[in-house]
């Protein structure tokens, strides 16, 4: 086991506290809403109970949970965020996950018209941010925001430092100082998962190369390396279950590493994904206190599920 | 008289396009900024042109494709180079399915010894050593794309600087087998190594002779084979040279060169400047030789 010689920031959001060195807090997992197919036609009080599944299981085995709201397009911005606000609890952050930049405006005017930026996680700020969305994060500002180390010229740890510390060429800055410019108080920075033969090893080194540079909390989608995978899509009726082994099973790699967070895909897999990852976590923790002398918490999956 | 580009062209995706690639991994965000420099190339009017260099810089695109070199941060040589498929066959592909019957299609190569300066070396630990094991990975490289292209093209910066003894033997591996006619682009002044690059064996030995004036001179004391490409716009101002000037710079060529001999380009590549201000160059550039001829 191991601990990182930078000393590592805990920080909290809202319900629950994320960060440190291995073994010191449990991982934080969050579990998406409204991507993909499955989610297009589901009545809402599927999703309402999808949720409500996810918190029981974080209740269960004491990680952190998170809803992450997906958002395509403007007309569902309110739909979505009052389905999820009505459901989690008051004083609990969620993220969302918005790919087009000027939907991404739209929801943070919606966020501070709602006053909700105080538990918004913005997922993410990356190297497709304009000048107009920098405007915006700065009038309506979320506390926290994933800050994902995508660099597409330089796919290697090194690279994926280098445009959240300078912008690696393609943005005039990097993306910490942006988010720091705009007044985000807590960056969770994601190693930004990339496909087999797109340097996928390197999303996962990076997690505790960027631990021991920032001390920052580090995480990842690592999933998304499982969904890419061709081979695995081609024999996903062949051999069914494989490809929930290899998509739940991928969390434990970067948990393994230090990862602080996974954004693990699906909130369907919320009933299987906690679990798995209490298992890891406790394996940590087993190792943190042997050697660094880091006792679990009481939150922690070793101390709930011994 | 020939036209023709020695390389890039400004035109690269935006950062919003590079975003959606991590959303969407099938998105290849580079083939929209290949067929802007392509088009701006043929509508320009240049016989031969290039892909336009854009998915990568010239030490990156090979660093990244090569075996036994990696990118990380900066290039670094981690074990024995080799050839692990091709770099740039993909996007000469592209390029080709674009092009009229009448226009040509250059493949470009940066050089062994450029790539040898420009790692980090942690397995040769010798100059000459790691720059032979690229002229033999790159050697693969130029027999997998002979096929698409026209004419390939060896870029050697480093050469203007630094002058390997070994350059015959470097330059005779990369192009080894190579059936298509072949250029060298060297950039800087390389009037005190002129003699020596009139040694090798290539079709084609292309200069910055816009940025260096005086290079016309000294070459035109040296008996050389080769045919000669005359930088005739620079690239590295924005100044855009007017077809009078172009046209003076080319007929004192022809006062020593029989036409035939040469091919007119911009000086190097035009990756750093405006895009208008290329298309602008390349026009001028190629409307001077049309008025000259």
């Amino acid at each position: 086991m191991y601990s990182f010689a930078k000393e590592q920031r805990i920080i909290e959001l809202g319900h629950f506290k994320i960060g440190g060195q291995p073994g010191e807090l449990p991982t934080v997992l969050f579990g998406t809403v409204f991507y993909g197919r499955k989610f297009r036609d589901m009545p809402s009080q599927e999703i309402k109970a999808l949720i409500e599944q996810q918190a029981s299981f974080s209740d269960l085995t004491g990680n952190p949970a998170v809803v992450d709201v997906f958002i395509a397009k403007e007309e569902q911005i309110a739909m979505r965020l009052d389905l999820v606000l009505d459901t989690i609890s008051d004083n609990h952050s969620f993220s969302i996950d918005v790919p087009e930049a000027e939907v991404r405006i739209k929801a943070l005017e919606h966020l501070h018209s709602i006053g909700v930026l105080d538990r918004t996680i913005y997922n993410s700020l990356n190297l497709g941010v304009t000048k107009e969305e920098v405007q915006a994060l700065k009038e309506h500002t979320p506390k926290s925001a994933v800050v994902l180390g995508y660099n597409p010229r330089d796919l290697s740890t090194d690279g994926r430092i280098n445009i959240i510390e300078n912008g690696s060429g393609m943005v005039d800055k990097g993306l910490m100082p942006l988010a720091q410019e705009c007044g985000i108080e807590n960056m969770l920075m994601d190693t930004a998962a990339t496909p087999f033969e797109h340097m996928a090893g390197e999303t996962v080194r990076a997690v505790p190369a960027m631990k021991n540079k920032w001390g920052y909390p580090v995480g990842c989608s690592i999933h998304n390396m499982v969904e890419s995978w061709l081979w695995l899509k081609e024999h996903k009726k062949e051999h069914p279950g494989l490809y929930e082994v290899c998509d739940i099973g991928s969390n434990g790699l970067i948990i393994l590493l230090g990862a602080d967070f996974s954004i693990y895909g699906p909130i369907t897999s919320a009933s299987k994904v906690f679990p798995f990852a209490a298992m890891v976590d406790k394996v940590v923790s087993e190792g943190a206190e042997e050697y660094f002398a880091v006792a679990p918490p009481d939150i922690h999956p070793r101390s709930k599920l011994p | 008289m020939r036209t023709t580009v020695i390389g890039s062209y400004p035109s690269a995706p935006t950062s919003q396009q590079l975003a959606a690639a991590y959303i969407s991994p099938d998105f290849d965000p580079y083939l929209g900024p290949i067929q802007t420099a392509v088009q701006a190339q043929l509508d320009a009017g240049i016989q031969m042109v290039s892909d336009g260099q854009v998915r990568d810089n010239m030490i990156d695109m090979f660093v990244k494709g090569l075996e036994g070199t990696r990118l990380h941060g900066s290039p670094i040589i981690i074990g024995e180079i080799g050839f692990k498929g091709t770099i740039l066959k993909r996007d000469l592909q592209f390029v080709r399915s674009m092009l009229p019957d009448d226009r040509q299609l250059k493949g470009i190569i940066t050089g062994p010894y450029t790539l040898a300066k420009s790692c980090t070396d942690n397995h040769y630990k010798d100059m000459k050593g790691r720059a032979m094991a690229f002229a033999r990975a790159l050697n693969q490289e130029a027999r997998a794309i002979q096929d698409t292209v026209d004419l390939i093209q060896v870029d050697e910066p480093f050469f203007s600087e630094d002058y390997p003894e070994y350059a015959i033997e470097l330059l005779g591996t990369v192009l080894d087998d190579v059936e298509v006619p072949t250029a060298l682009h060297v950039c800087g002044d390389v009037s005190s190594i002129f003699q020596h690059l009139a040694e090798l064996k290539v079709d084609i030995l292309e200069h910055e002779f816009a940025a260096n004036p005086d290079l016309l001179d000294v070459v035109m004391d040296v008996d050389f084979p080769q045919d000669l490409g005359l930088g005739s716009v620079r690239s590295d101002s924005e100044e855009i040279e007017q077809v009078q000037a172009i046209k003076s710079h080319i007929q004192r060529a022809l006062e020593h060169f029989p036409p035939e001999k040469l091919v007119i380009s911009p000086d190097c590549g035009l990756r750093f400047l405006p895009e208008k201000v290329a298309r602008a160059k390349l026009e001028n550039m190629v409307q001077a030789v049309k008025e000259v001829q």
